[in-house]
């Protein structure tokens, strides 16, 4: 008998209600129990041609009817096998891939990708199955033994311990290289860690991912800021390859006044927070002060990631954007949830100036409606100026989530090729124009997403492999 | 985690911290370590005064809460230091330099002037300290220099004086030199920079900014140099003095104020407890 297909009974995941979220930095959704996960992995359909299908939209090809078909077996460990094939954090990306755009977003209940039509259902929650086994797998304790090749002998340098590096060091050491991970920062995860607030992933799971990989026999070196202290040219000497994966983390200003006192980069702000505590201060010792009432300008997973911080902090939460939702990189979902908070989202709004006393303090931020002109080079409509309209949104500080710009520490006068905005410029294997130097993440692309930059650091260290083992004698 | 090799009081505001590193062979003249005392606590620049093998001494100069917390409770572990950080000082031989330190900036200047001294410079050190209690190294300092001016601003130790004051007597005395370095304080530096202006005396100083990551992500170290913006943490901390916008820097020093009295006092209630319990 024909299977009954299950279009739109999707299981939520449980949800901490909007009052109480926002008084606590803690998860807020709560992952799937046992019966949920069993009874949604039902729901998938187990698609022949899953390939054209989730499995496309999935960056980096998880084996998706793979694994959720082990869920509905009840073999747990065999599904978190079947998902770390491809995605070696899968607690890490249920929780923070855009799966809308994504894995979800091409689910034939969903949208027929092959057809190109859009069907009547709601996706299968491909992203909460996921975080499910991979936390379960990280709850219960179970060890997963990891295959790992002979030593080489071959030393193999990575700069930059986020996403794209910790996959990288990953692959490599499976395969018998000694790997060295320098981070300047006191902890590990990149972005996923002083970006991406604790409501939305939890730090103890990078740590715990981090755990796994020290176990492998990576080593890490925090508070070495590469082209600082060591120069890429000496890593070079030192290492038989080197990848950069340094991302591209520095803030971004660029309004008059944004010299003001309250006036935040995003990346100031949220790592105040998120690495340093500074919910905690006084307790704790770095500060950060936003008044009553912040505004944040930006509208993608930043601009999220500001304001769910800011309204934690018991701030009166406003967020500009010159677009509208649609065209909004952040998950939609996120903007229900921010709203359900109780931030107030002004779409279509520019700002064009940060307005301050003769102390030198914001207090307001100046803006212009918009509205939705002719399609601009990307097919998107472009946002033109409503004649008089400017008005001013009062304030106490202003949040700048407007993307980031490549940091270029670690290379800047090396001899590295880079492109016109300072990322490096690299072929289809990751290499850079210096020998044995490979790069990937954020330094190439300039912003994008965590899965990709694993994606990235995974690729690039099969090329790194195949580098060495072609070209190198092993070094005495 | 680091290991901490000796700490001594020099006076009571200030300690010096020497510390087991790997890294300090990796120190050039002019750099600077971030350093956590633990978990809790802000991350701080501290410049390096000596460098050795496989350690190096930093001053730590007692002002608000981070400062209190290294010099009273870090006893033999540093939770986290990030070494070296910074642009080195561009040492060459410039002729006949002036140090001019306030308070703590005596630890970089005497940590640059052995390097100039190396480069066949003729070093001239002037210390102006707030008062007595900031009177440190002075040993250190006059052991690299030609002549050694101490100078205090309520006249505790040494001759009474300001640093324009301290310039202007040293130039009458010694004439005027190739090169001035400040460091210690943007006020201080703002003051010897419109003197040595005036002089046509090029000036180079360490520009004193909130520092949170030291890597040049954050921007919060920001300063405008001839209406650009740097980053004191990986620009700097040394710049030319002529072309800095000291009233923005010493502005943007006063951003945390509040903060920065509120953390002290909660440091402070936590210290008596502690002490209290004989920790
Ligand atoms: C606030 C924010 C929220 C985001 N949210 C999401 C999300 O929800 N989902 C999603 O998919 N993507 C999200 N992104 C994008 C995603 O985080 C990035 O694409 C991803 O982290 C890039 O990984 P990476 O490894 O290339 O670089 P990063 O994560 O930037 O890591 C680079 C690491 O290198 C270190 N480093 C830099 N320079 C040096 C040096 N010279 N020496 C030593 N170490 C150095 C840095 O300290 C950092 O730890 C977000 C981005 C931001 C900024
Ligand atoms: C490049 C550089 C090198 C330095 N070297 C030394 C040194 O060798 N010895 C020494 O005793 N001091 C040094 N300092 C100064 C020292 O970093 C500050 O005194 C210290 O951060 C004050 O912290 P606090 O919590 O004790 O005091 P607070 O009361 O919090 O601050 C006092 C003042 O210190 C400055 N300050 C506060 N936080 C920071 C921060 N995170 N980064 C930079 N400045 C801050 C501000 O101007 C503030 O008004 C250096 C500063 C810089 C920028
Ligand atoms: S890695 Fe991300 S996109 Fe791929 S299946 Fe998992 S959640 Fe979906
Ligand atoms: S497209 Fe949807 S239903 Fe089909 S295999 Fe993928 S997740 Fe399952
Ligand atoms: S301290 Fe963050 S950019 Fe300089
Ligand atoms: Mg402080």
């Amino acid at each position: 008998m024909a299977k009954k297909i299950r279009y739109l009974d999707r299981n939520k995941e449980p949800t901490l209600p909007p009052e109480e979220r926002v008084k606590t930095f803690r998860e807020f959704e709560l992952g799937y129990s046992v019966n949920l996960a069993l009874d949604e992995a039902q729901r998938c359909l187990f698609c022949k041609d899953a390939e054209q299908r989730c499995i496309k939209g999935c960056p980096v090809h998880v084996d998706i009817p793979g694994f959720i078909k082990k869920i509905t077996e009840g073999d747990l460990v065999g599904a978190y096998k079947v998902i770390t094939q491809s995605d070696i954090f899968p607690s890490i990306c249920g929780r923070v891939c855009p799966q809308e755009r994504q894995c979800e977003g091409s689910c034939i209940l969903y949208y027929d990708t092959v057809r190109n039509r859009k069907n009547k259902g709601l996706p299968v929650a491909i992203g909460a199955l996921e975080k499910f086994v991979g936390d379960f797998i990280r709850i219960s304790g179970i060890e997963i033994e990891e295959e790992k090749e002979p030593p080489t002998g071959f030393r193999v340098a990575v700069i930059g311990a986020g996403p794209a590096g910790l996959s990288c060091a990953h692959e490599l050491a499976k395969k018998g290289h000694e790997v060295h991970v320098y981070e300047a920062l006191p902890k590990p995860g990149g972005v996923m860690y002083y970006g991406i607030p604790n409501a939305r992933l939890d730090k103890s799971i990078i740590e715990w991912e981090v755990k796994r990989l020290e176990k492998l026999g990576i080593k890490f070196f925090y508070g070495y800021l590469i082209g600082k202290n060591i120069t890429l040219q000496e890593l070079r000497e030192k290492y038989d390859a080197v990848f950069i994966a340094v991302g591209a983390g520095r803030g971004k200003l660029g309004l008059p006044g944004d010299h003001l006192k309250g006036v935040y980069s995003a990346i100031d702000f949220l790592m105040r927070v998120n690495l340093y505590k500074a919910n905690e201060f006084p307790k704790k010792g770095v500060p950060v002060e936003l008044g009553k009432r912040t505004v944040i300008i930006g509208g993608g997973f930043t601009a999220v990631d500001c304001a769910i911080t800011a309204n934690r902090l018991g701030v009166e939460t406003h967020v500009v954007y010159r677009r509208t939702r649609e065209t909004s990189s952040a998950r939609q979902e996120e903007w229900d949830h921010l709203m359900e908070e109780g931030v107030k989202i002004h779409w279509l709004t520019q700002p064009v100036e940060v307005i301050g006393n003769e102390k030198g303090e914001v207090v307001g931020l100046k803006c212009i409606k918009m509205e939705l002109g002719e399609p601009d080079e990307s097919g998107r409509p472009r946002p033109v100026p409503v004649p008089n309209s400017e008005h001013i949104i009062e304030c106490d500080s202003v949040i700048f989530a407007i993307g980031q710009r490549a940091n270029p520490i670690a290379y800047e006068g090396s001899g590295i090729k880079t492109t016109k905005w300072g990322t490096i410029e690299v072929n289809e294997r990751y290499e850079t124009n210096l020998e044995g130097v490979f790069a990937g993440g954020d330094v190439i692309n300039g912003g994008d997403r965590v899965v990709v930059a694993l994606a990235h650091g995974k690729e690039a260290a099969k090329y790194i492999h195949e580098y060495l083992m072609s070209n190198k004698e092993v070094r005495k | 985690m680091y290991k901490v090799l000796r700490k001594e009081r020099l006076t009571p505001k200030a300690v010096l911290l020497e510390v087991q590193d790997e890294r300090a062979k990796l120190v050039k003249p002019g750099q600077y370590a971030l350093v956590q005392a633990n978990e809790e606590s802000e991350p701080i620049p501290l410049s390096f005064l000596d460098v050795k093998e496989s350690s190096y001494t930093f001053l730590v100069e007692v002002g608000g809460r981070a400062t209190l917390e290294i010099a009273e409770l870090v006893e033999e572990k540093i939770q986290f230091i990030e070494a070296p950080c910074g642009s080195p000082f561009p040492v060459k031989n410039y002729g006949k330099v002036l140090l001019i330190s306030k308070n703590w900036g005596v630890a970089p200047l005497i940590n640059i002037g052995r390097a100039l001294k190396e480069e066949s410079n003729e070093i001239y050190f002037v210390h102006v300290a707030e008062d007595e209690e900031r009177v440190f190294l002075t040993k250190e300092a006059s052991e690299i220099s030609e002549e050694f001016l101490l100078f205090t601003e309520d006249g505790s130790l040494g001759e009474e004086g300001n640093s324009e004051w301290a310039l202007g007597y040293f130039i009458e005395n010694f004439g005027k030199p190739d090169l001035i370095v400040s460091a210690g304080s943007n006020l201080d530096s703002q003051m010897i920079n419109r003197f040595a202006e005036e002089r046509n005396i090029p000036h180079i100083a360490m520009v004193n900014a909130h520092i949170l990551d030291a890597n040049g992500l954050c921007l919060a170290c920001r300063v405008l140099v001839e209406g650009q913006e740097k980053l004191a943490c990986i620009d700097g901390p040394w710049f030319d003095a002529s072309k800095v916008d000291w009233d923005y820097a010493i502005q943007k020093e006063a951003f945390y104020k509040e903060e920065e009295e509120k953390a002290l006092k909660t440091f402070l209630r936590e210290l008596q407890r502690l002490k209290a319990r004989g920790r």
